[in-house]
């Protein structure tokens, strides 16, 4: 039985149609994490930076240790809003392509286009959109706070 | 939705298969999900009633001032383990329960990816649980608050075992929800049934996944944190030991890293089931699909970076904190998304008032008070003022209270009936809605206030002429009112097991695919696996989407545990898995679990090592290798 299990599931009609356009995961997975991975990047580096550039020993400095810090800070924040905005270009240009996908009506048993290369596509545009404003919102206070000020 | 029923030799055949055998093994040795979900939903439950125990005698202690009902020794146990096991042994537990239950049913699979884990999973929840509730026996329970702040819980400070037992009983659950996140995992990128691609998947099971996730990520950090502080404590070391150059902030950091993922553990599977609960009586489809599964996502992510936020008083560089400040606003922006999603699915459609949603416009209205005195205290400023005041206590309680406690309630109106076959009352439950939800906001509420006037976290007893009586005998009242409403729900769920209304199939004309199947469902489930085409697959004809059916020219799988293993993106069918039968191996290593942690407890390093060998014999039992199947190709993957 099990065989004829298995050889049931192998006939054409029981498996779905691949879904159209054939994108590469690679660009999927990208456009719906790159952002998030991105903040979560800047967040990694930019957080212990300050801290240990303030505070690199058992008392609180007045100055950061070393003036590039917060250079480096800067660079990094851009440079993750860079990497922010291609993941979002990806996954327009992936939601342009796959609009198709919607119309498409499904035929026979198993025969069916999912169209969740069209929903990877849109959740990646609105991921994007959210976490480049994560990304501006961490970038803005160091334009604005002193890098070493201590209030509690 | 199209239901093929399979012929009655089959349905008989599959009952062999897959019913649990009666007797002390079956018992112990069963890994039904359907039985494992029951008994994560009751023995988390009975911790919620012990939790609510310890804060109904707190509450009597503050309802005047100067009282001394409790010593202020007895107040820092209760407080601490009103909050350990509401967090720990409640919260989390008891959406696992809802989705050990629901998510094979859910996704058309007659049982987790890992069933055998599944049951070590509950076993070590039980085990842990007793490991920590022992300690009340012995009047040594922990006493150092649930987030337990070093240096007052290094051995200097904290003497006795109160402290071990929470180190321990930490680490031990933690296995327990590690090894059952791992197991959702799994089950969600393999088990969905033929047709369910990832734009189908109920949002429950998007909720449980975050989470999940998270649990993977965040658990080991307080598995670290616990593990030094035990260092610390037993064998002389300083990792939190300022004087000897250690770092008490380190504590805090490795707590929050873990603690604050924590708290959207426990909310991301509630919005889930709100999220599946609220279109049944909208009688529409959910407004937002997408927005809402990635409010649920980008929740999940952005909650690993607020954790310092819980650290603002603590004298960090104020520039290192606004990353974290930024974040903690951030994160506002997702929750909000789904409350929007959940009016505008109201708003679209012709809400039935049933009791499953009062509850769940209890939910949105202490969601948002939640949110609202949440988010108050993201700048840092506001929360220097606030923090460690009652203000802090009111905020966990509207949002543990809030986004856990009443979708909970609303989840068990609606799921069950499924799991027993019977309605609960109407009637009642109006009575326990009103009643749990005027007392939360009369107890909770004026905790704001309080904490405004000055009132610390935590302290045992006040004096009079602070301006503080009045407010604490109202939040006393509504903390009665809230447990006179848990109560009558206790009546009414034994009420029904004999003469609740008869459930039938689908009491509530829900869409998704657990209600296509009897009330209770069946030991296998699906006789014919369902094949998906639609996010609502019962509501497809209607939706005028493509109809989804059982899949009439699928087979019956009916000659060992099988179901059928899909693609992660599509859900294209790829094998027929074979799945384990009914183990005692999963008691008895969480029994030897027990006997390993009860020995580093007491340094009885003897019954350290009894309960080591414990461990090594029964997972050599566990993966000794079994017969291979009579028939090979049951492994045989479709695709080679």
């Amino acid at each position: 039985m099990s065989r004829s299990a298995n050889e049931a599931l192998q006939q054409p009609t029981m498996q779905p149609a691949p879904p159209t356009p054939d994108v590469h995961h690679a660009f999927l997975w990208f456009g719906l994490f790159g952002g998030p991975a991105a903040w979560s990047l800047q967040l990694l580096i930019n957080y212990p930076l300050m801290a240990h550039a303030c505070y690199p020993g058992k008392l609180p400095l007045g100055t950061p240790t070393s003036g590039r810090a917060w250079a480096v800070a800067v660079a990094i924040n851009a440079l993750m809003i860079l990497i922010t905005l291609a993941a979002g270009a990806t996954a327009i240009s992936t939601w342009r392509r796959s609009r198709g996908e919607l119309a498409a009506e499904p035929r026979g048993l198993l025969e069916n286009r999912p169209a969740r290369t069209h929903f990877m596509a849109y959740a990646g545009m609105l991921v994007s959109g959210l976490f480049l404003f994560a990304l501006i919102m961490s970038a803005m206070p160091l334009f604005i706070v002193p890098a070493c000020s201590y209030g509690a | 939705m199209a239901v093929t029923t399979a012929p009655m030799e089959s349905t008989e055949q599959l009952n062999r298969i897959w019913e649990t055998r009666p007797g002390l093994f079956g018992v112990l040795g069963t890994v039904d999900h359907k039985t494992i979900g029951k008994r994560y939903l009751i023995t988390a439950f009975v911790f919620f009633l012990l939790g609510g125990l310890a804060a109904s005698v707190m509450r009597w202690q503050l309802s005047r001032p100067e009282m001394h009902l409790l010593s202020p020794e007895a107040y820092n146990q209760l407080f601490t383990m009103h909050g350990v096991t509401m967090i720990f042994l409640f919260a989390s537990p008891i959406l696992s329960g809802f989705s050990n239950y629901l998510w094979p049913l859910m996704i058309g699979a007659r049982d987790m990816a890992f069933p055998r884990v599944n049951a070590l999973s509950y076993w070590t929840f039980v085990m842990s649980g007793i490991f920590i509730y022992s300690s009340v026996l012995i009047g040594q329970a922990p006493d150092g608050g649930w987030f337990a702040y070093v240096p007052m819980t290094e051995l200097a400070y904290s003497p006795g075992l109160n402290m071990d037992f929470y180190a321990l009983g930490m680490i031990f659950l933690s296995i327990s929800t590690t090894i059952g996140a791992i197991n959702f995992v799994v089950t969600f990128f393999k088990l969905r049934a033929p047709g369910m691609s990832l734009n189908r998947v109920p949002v429950i099971l998007w909720g449980t996944l975050s989470a999940s996730v998270m649990i993977v990520f965040a658990a080991p950090a307080l598995t670290a944190a616990c593990i030094l502080l035990f260092f610390d404590r037993h064998f002389g070391m300083h990792f939190f030991d300022a004087a000897s150059g250690g770092q008490p902030l380190l504590w805090q950091h490795l707590f929050w890293m873990f603690g604050h993922p924590w708290v959207y553990i426990v909310v991301l599977p509630a919005i889930g089931l709100a999220s599946d609960m609220i279109p049944t009586f909208a009688r529409r489809p959910l407004v937002g699909y997408t927005f809402v599964v990635l409010s649920t996502i980008t929740t999940a992510i952005l909650g690993f970076g607020v954790w310092v936020h819980h650290m603002f008083a603590t004298g960090l560089p104020q520039m290192a904190m606004t990353f974290f400040s930024a974040a903690s606003m951030m994160i506002a922006i997702p929750s909000g998304v789904s409350i929007f999603a959940w009016i505008a699915t109201l708003w679209h459609g012709r809400p039935m008032f049933r009791t499953p949603l009062l509850f769940l416009g209890g939910f949105i209205i202490l969601f948002v008070i939640g949110g609202i005195n949440g988010v108050m205290t993201a700048p840092v400023p506001f929360d220097w003022q606030l923090t460690d005041s009652y203000f802090i206590v009111a905020h966990i309680h509207y949002v543990l209270v809030g986004i856990n406690v009443f979708p909970v309630f609303g989840a068990l109106y609606y799921w069950l009936p499924k799991m027993t076959g019977r309605m609960l009352s109407e009637r009642i439950g109006r009575w326990v809605f009103w009643l749990m939800f005027i007392g939360a906001n009369v107890a909770f509420f004026p905790m704001h206030i309080t904490g405004m006037l000055g009132m610390p976290r935590r302290i045992y007893t006040y004096q009079a002429g602070l301006g503080w009586t009045d407010l604490n005998v109202i939040t006393t009242v509504g903390a009665y009112i809230f447990a006179l409403g848990v109560g009558l729900f206790i009546f009414d769920f034994f009420r029904s097991l004999k003469h609740g209304a008869i459930a039938g199939n689908n009491p509530w004309d829900a869409p998704t695919l657990e209600w296509s199947v009897s009330s209770p469902p069946p030991p296998y489930n699906f006789a014919v696996i369902p094949v998906v085409r639609s996010r609502h697959p019962l509501w497809a004809e209607r939706l005028g989407e493509a109809p989804s059916t059982t899949g009439s020219e699928l087979p019956v799988l009916e000659d060992g545990r099988e179901t059928i293993g899909t693609s992660m993106l599509d859900s294209r069918p790829q094998e027929v898995l074979l799945m384990p039968e009914d183990s005692i191996w999963p008691f008895l290593l969480s029994s030897a679990l027990l006997v390993f942690f009860y020995g580093i407890l007491t340094s009885l390093w003897w019954l350290a090592i009894i309960g080591a060998v414990g461990l090594a014999t029964t997972m050599t039992g566990w993966f000794w290798p079994s017969a291979p199947p009579d028939d090979h190709s049951r492994l045989l993957p479709v695709e080679s």
